[in-house]
Order: structure tokens, then sequence, then C-alpha cells
């Protein structure tokens, strides 16, 4: 130790201290001097005062300093938060730091920012594509727009109906496919943590299903990735029309087993659920030791992938498809080929009923359910009627409602718009010849026409009338002429003759007996007169009735006896009291009063002989009767 | 119920399939040993009261052409080493495999299975140590595939080591 020589003037409490408190040179103060001695030079030594120095403001500093950090401790977060509430002072001098201590967090060990980061990063690139993406879906949706297809307005209702657009709704329809199951994994060990099934689905052993998929996900990685594929992994495994889709996360795997084509959608929800357990389960999965009983409480995440698109229906064979087609071809080809026949049939049958001269068609309705209809005229002598016309078409009679009303044309033409064709007149009282006291009417109805006569007629014509119309003449059909309206003339003359002459018969058959002078009053007399008088009543009608003079002659009769003058006033007089008594009784309906001539005979005519026996010479005493008749 | 994943390997032609064969649940068939190199099954022992599903990763053998995939190992809580009991190579292909898991995975409890134990006149292991495998393994057993024995015992014995280790989480190595 070099040093300079100590000032004296330094004065030097401890040493003064020291050398007071020495005591007598004794061999232990005596190395206790030299030591102080030793310390003495230390401490005096001008060349360590500064160490000194330094030592003590060392001591000071590290006192202070705890004292500040400690108080500070205490006072830093009021002052940050003071601070914060002031501005962005704060803020903007920590920035930098911030920053700079990120920087080499990362540089560091990524792995922790990552893990703390990944449940938050998905959301927020999503949000960025499905913007891009919405974009895109309302160009499409506008070019769809302008598809009218009966099928893409079935879905554009369902749209409406169900909020979603029209784009989703198509891609929905025409995707078809199903998540079957999904399983949740464990990233390290491959050992299953939970797992959900669509119903429907079948399953194989989950746990050495998912193990499964981790060693062929390691399998995969370990032959064909490159260096900076490690810690990617499987994302889609595809055979046939099932696709295995996978999405990892850092702790745990998804796996979802997909039928048909599955819609990128599905990555998305897939995306979803994994970030979502990753959220909830973070402490479960960072820490998972084998028992998966936690890990129940994902089901609904998994649930949620279970998605699928609804079949439209089972895949059926070719052939089946085209015969199912074809046959459905032919049912409408053949309707079709009906309704147009129909329609030939029913339009040619028009055209000749307009075209027929004598028929006039009014109305025609072609129905196909129920029948069709006919309405018109038709001139009852044309030789072609409506219903032959119709007998002729293919079309049956019963399917055809029919209304003909019948007309008399003046002039032969056609209802149409041709040139009036001639034809023979169907007129049955010319074809028959009737005689001007005989009518024909028709008869309208559904078959031939039918005419029905009124009138009479001699028996002669009649009998011939009657021939021709069984055989039938001319346009007129055998039996269509009812002659049965037709009187017999000539029969009812005969008739009446004959009925005339008995009935003047009869009146000449009577007698009214008179007994005794002019005496009518016997029960017989008047017996006889009364059937007198209905018999005269009737020759008379008769009489009338053929058109002759009517006189009754009555004639009385005496005996021989007596006078012949007074034999002669006595029969005048027995006549008329008969004329009378039978004018009396004349019948009301025997039209018109009698012309009644009487006459006496005497005894001129007797009946009986004047040679017999008096008493039957009675029988001479009476009144006759006779009927005289004249053409008029 | 717990679940804990482990493995199953040995050498080329030791036995390891056939010896489990009637003690576990296959779903899958041998094809995968030569395809993907792992045939995966399940086991399910007790330990102590409770169930413990064994998710059983049946490694192909390891040979001179075929060298088994060391990350088929990641995440295991053990692991069966099976030797052929007529073939002293195979203890060395034991060895070495051991020595590989513990450098590119991480120390695993292990049990040591000595198989075709009842090919006795063909049997060829005298070292007691066994290589040193002894005394690392948590339990060495004899086994035979032909009459079944100690296969449930070899589970249940790795079980118990598996459980009673730390959780298969924690075996680490690389991601």
């Amino acid at each position: 130790m070099a040093a300079e020589t100590p000032s004296e003037t330094d004065p030097d409490p401890e040493t003064d201290a020291a050398s007071a408190a020495g005591g007598p040179g004794t061999p232990a103060t005596a190395a206790v001097d030299d030591a102080m001695r030793q310390l003495r030079e230390l401490l005096v030594n001008p060349a360590i005062a500064p160490e000194r120095e330094a030592v003590r403001l060392l001591r000071e500093e590290v006192r202070a300093g705890r004292l500040n950090a400690r108080q500070l401790a205490d006072a830093l977060p009021e002052a940050v938060r003071l601070s914060g509430a002031d501005g962005e002072r704060l803020a903007d001098a920590l920035s930098p730091t911030v920053d700079r201590a990120i920087e080499l967090s990362i540089e560091n060990n990524p792995q922790p920012m990552v893990d703390v980061i990944f449940p938050i990063i998905g959301p927020a690139i999503r949000k960025a594509v499905s913007d891009a993406l919405a974009k895109a879906v309302s160009g499409l949706n506008e070019t769809l727009e302008h598809s009218l297809s009966p099928q893409s307005i079935r879905w554009r209702l369902e749209a409406k109906r169900t909020g979603k657009t029209f784009a989703e709704v198509l891609m929905l329809k025409t995707l078809r496919y199903r998540v079957d199951q999904v399983f949740l994994v464990h990233a390290k060990t491959g050992l299953l943590l939970h797992h959900v099934v669509a119903p429907g689905a079948s399953v194989r052993d989950a746990d050495l299903v998912s193990g499964m998929l981790t060693a062929v996900t390691d399998f995969v990685r370990d032959s064909f990735a490159s260096d900076e594929d490690t810690g990617a992994g499987l994302q889609k495994l595809r055979v046939g029309g099932t696709s295995v889709w996978v999405e990892r996360g850092p702790y745990a795997v998804l796996a979802a087993a997909v039928r048909g084509e599955g819609p990128e959608e599905l990555r998305e929800t897939l995306e979803e659920s994994v970030e979502s357990i990753h959220q909830r389960f973070r402490d479960e999965l960072e820490h998972y030791d084998g028992d998966s009983g936690v890990f129940v409480g994902t089901a609904p995440d998994l649930a949620r992938c279970l998605v699928s698109a609804e079949m439209p229906g089972r895949r059926r064979s070719a052939w089946g498809r085209w015969l199912r087609r074809a046959a459905a071809l032919a049912v409408v080809v053949g309707l079709v080929f009906l309704a147009i026949r129909s329609n030939v049939r029913w339009n040619r049958l028009v055209d000749e009923l307009r075209n027929t001269p004598g028929v006039l068609l009014v109305d025609e309705n072609q129905n196909w359910w129920g029948k069709s209809q006919l309405t018109g005229f038709f001139e009852v002598r044309a030789p072609v009627q409506p219903y032959m016309i119709l007998n002729r078409s293919a079309i049956p009679s019963d399917e055809v409602e029919q209304r003909w009303e019948p007309f008399t044309g003046l002039t032969g033409g056609s209802s149409g718009g041709a040139p009036p064709a001639p034809y023979l007149p169907a007129d049955p009282g010319a074809l028959l010849d009737a005689p001007d006291g005989v009518s024909f009417v028709p008869v309208a109805g559904e078959g031939p026409v039918r005419w029905v006569s009124r009138g009479d007629a001699d028996s002669a014509w009649l009998a011939t009338a009657r021939r021709q119309v069984s055989a039938g003449v001319g346009p007129l059909a055998p039996g269509s002429v009812d002659l049965s309206g037709v009187t017999d003339r000539d029969a009812s003359r005969r008739a009446d003759a004959a009925a005339l002459r008995a009935a003047v018969a009869a009146v000449a058959a009577v007698e009214v007996p008179m007994p005794e002078g002019v005496d009518l009053t016997g029960a017989v007399a008047r017996d006889r007169l009364a059937q007198a008088a209905r018999d005269v009543g009737e020759a008379a009608r008769l009489a009338r009735k053929s058109g002759q003079r009517f006189t009754l002659e009555v004639t009385g009769h005496t005996d021989a006896v007596g006078e012949p003058d007074i034999n002669q006033a006595l029969s005048l007089t027995r006549a008329e009291a008969v004329a009378a008594a039978l004018r009396a009784r004349r019948p009301a309906d025997s039209g018109g009063g009698w012309v009644i001539l009487t006459r006496g005979a005497g005894s001129a005519r007797p009946r009986v002989a004047e040679t017999a026996p008096a008493d039957q010479q009675a029988a001479n005493r009476r009144v006759t009767l006779a009927v005289r008749l004249e053409p008029r | 119920m717990k679940q804990a994943k482990i493995c199953m390997l040995g050498a080329f032609c030791v036995g390891k399939t056939s010896l489990v064969a009637r003690f576990v649940k296959s779903v899958f068939s041998d094809k995968y040993h030569s395809t993907i190199g792992v045939k995966i099954d399940k086991k399910v022992v007790s330990v102590g009261d409770a169930p413990v599903t064994l998710v059983l990763w049946d490694l192909e053998g390891e040979d001179d052409l075929v060298r088994v995939q060391m990350s088929y190992l990641r995440g295991a809580a053990g692991y069966l080493l099976v030797v052929d009991g007529t073939r002293p190579e195979t203890l060395e292909t034991a060895v070495l495999l051991r020595r590989r898991i513990e450098t590119e995975v991480g120390v695993l409890p292990f049990v040591l299975l000595l198989n075709k134990c009842d090919l006795t006149d063909l049997w060829a292991l005298d070292d007691p140590g066994l290589l040193g495998l002894r005394d690392a393994a948590a339990t060495t057993l004899k086994t035979s595939a032909k009459t079944g024995q100690n296969v449930e015992e070899a589970f249940a014995a790795l079980a118990s080591a598996a459980m009673g280790g730390p959780a298969p989480d924690a075996a680490g190595g690389k991601p």
C-alpha cells in the first residue's frame, strides 16, 4: 500500500476513541493495538478515502434504492392510472417498450403467444373472408335472379321463407352430404376425448379409430411432408364418397366423417368448434391426464358439426329411371293424342253439320268431362238429318247432348255459306197424294222424324196410304207416318147410312095402339110413344148428318066398323094426337123441329083382314109412323 | 374412465401381435403393420379400483430394413418391450430401441417381456441382467403367446407403472 503521509489535522473520532479505550501494554492488547494501528492506517489513509466514500455512497444508494423500489411498487399502479386518465402520454411512452417486449417474447418462444391468440385469430380472418365472399355471393345472386326454372322458383320461395339468401339455398339444395360422426382427439396421444354420432350412422370402435387417425396423420406427415410442414396435419382424407375432414387446434383435433360432397361452410363450422373447445376447455386440454370424462361438455360444439343437406332420395338404377321417364312420357303422349283426336273428330262433325243443307247449327260446345252439346234447327224435309250425321261420325251418341228444333224452310238452302242445293221435299201429303181433308204434322225427336196425321179421307185413299206408309215411300222411312188420326169417311158414311136405315125401320115398326077413340093413356101406348120418340129422334139426327131432309109421316087407322067418313075423321084425329104427343117427347138433341105430316087412312090399310073376327080387328085401331127421306 | 396410450415394440417377429391377440379388442387387421407401421388395439385393465382403457399402439417390428417410427410414441404413457427368448439378437435390438426412445421421445416407464417362454429347449437368454434392461424396466415377465402366460399381468403392470408415473402429456419431446 503506497500511501501518502496522512495529514495530522485529520481528526478521527474512531481512532481517538480506540486509543482512549486502550489499556496497559499487554500482549493481547499489543495485538489489538497492532490491529488497531493497521486499521487506523487504513481508515486514515487518504488514498482509501475515495473508496470509503464510494462504499458509503453505495450503501446509501442500496438503502435508498430498496426504499425507492418499495415505494415505487406501491405508487406505480396509482401513477399509471392517473397518467392514463390524463391522456395518451403513458401509452405513447410505453408503446415502443411494450412492442419490443412482445417481439422478444415471440422470438424466444412463440408457442404461448400462438396459444393465446389462436381462439381469436380465427374469427378475425373469417370475418374478412366472409365480407369478401358476401360480395361475391351477392354477385352470384344477381346472376341467379334471372333464372326462372320452376325448381328455382320453389327454392326462391324457400329462401324467402327461411330468411336465407337464394344463393345459400341453391348451394344447400344442390349439395348432398351428411356428417356422420365427429371425433375430438387429443393431438399428442391420439386418445379420444369425445365422440358424437349422427342418428343412423354406423360406428366402429371410436377409441381405436381416433388412435389410428392420429397414427395415419403422423405417418403421412413423416413420410411425405417437407420440413416447412412440421406442425401441419392432415386436413382432409377422401375415399370414394366419404371424406374425413380434420381441423387442428394446439391441443385437440376435430375429425368429422362426411358422407357425400361437403360444402366449404363445413370447414368454417369445424374451425369454430375447435376454437370454441380450446377456449372453454383450455385448462383441461393443457393438463390432460387421460381422464376424458370432463370433455363430455364438448358435446354441443361437436354436435354442431353434425350438419347435413337433405338427400333428395336414394339414387335409383339408371334403368329404373329411364323406364319411369318413358312411362310418364308415354302417358303424356297418350293423353295428348287422345285429346287431339277427340278435337279433330268434333271439328269434323261440326263442319259436316254446318255444310249439310237443311241443318242449321246454332251452337256447339265440346266438353272434356261430361257431355258435349249440339243445338240447332233442322229442315224437316231435309234428306239428311242431324242424327244421321252424328251416327256416321266416330263420336258415340251418348256423349253428345242434342237439341234440334224442326223448321220448315222457305227455300231449300243450307245454313252455311254454300249456295242453295236442290233437294227432294219429304212431304207426306204430296208423297201419299193425300186429299185436302188430311194434314200432316211432324214430330221432332231423337231419331227419324215422325209425322202425325189428322182429318178424314175416303177408304180407298186410306187403304192405299196405309200400305205406302208401312212400306216407306221416298224419303219417308217405313212407319214414320201415323195415320190413326185420319177417319175413314166412307166407312163412317156407310155406318151412318146403316144406322139410319135401322132407325127408319125401327120407326116404321112402331105402332101405337088405340083401342078406343083417341086414348093414349094406356101403358102400352105410352111405352110405344116413348120408344117412337127415341127412334124418330135417332132417325132425324142421322138423316140430318147424312144431309137428307127428314119428314115424319104419322098415319092414323081405324077398323072397318062404322061410317067411312067418321072413320076417316077419327083416323086423322088419331094421327094428330100421336104427332102432338111425339112433338112433346122430342129429344133435346134431335137438332131442330121435325116436319110431321099427319094423315088419316081410315080403314083402308088394315093390319088384320076385315074378314077376321071382331076382337082381332081391334088391332087395326092404331097409328103408324113412317120416315121419308129426301136429299136436300 | 381414464385412458392411456401405450405402445408395444420389439424386433421383427418376436411375436408381439400374437402375444396380445387374445387379450385385446381388435378392429383393424394386421395389414396396417406393413402399410403405416402401426395397428391400434384396446385393452381395459383395473388399476386399483378404477378401470383404465389402454389404447395399445402395436408398432411394426424393427429389423435391418425397417426402423420403428419414434413419432408414434409421442404422448405414450409407457410401452411394452418384447424380446424373443429364443433369439438373443432381439435383446440387443430392444436395448437399441430403448435408447432411441429415451433420446428422441423421453424417459418412459416400460415392461420387459421375454416371449416364447414355452419353447424351453430353445431358450437362449443367459444374461441375468439382460443387458441392463432388467433394472430399467418397471417389471420383467416371461410370456408365451401359446399359453397366454403373464399377458394380463404385463398389461396390469404397465398400467400401474404408467398411472403412477407422470401424466402422458408431460412426456415432452418434440411436438
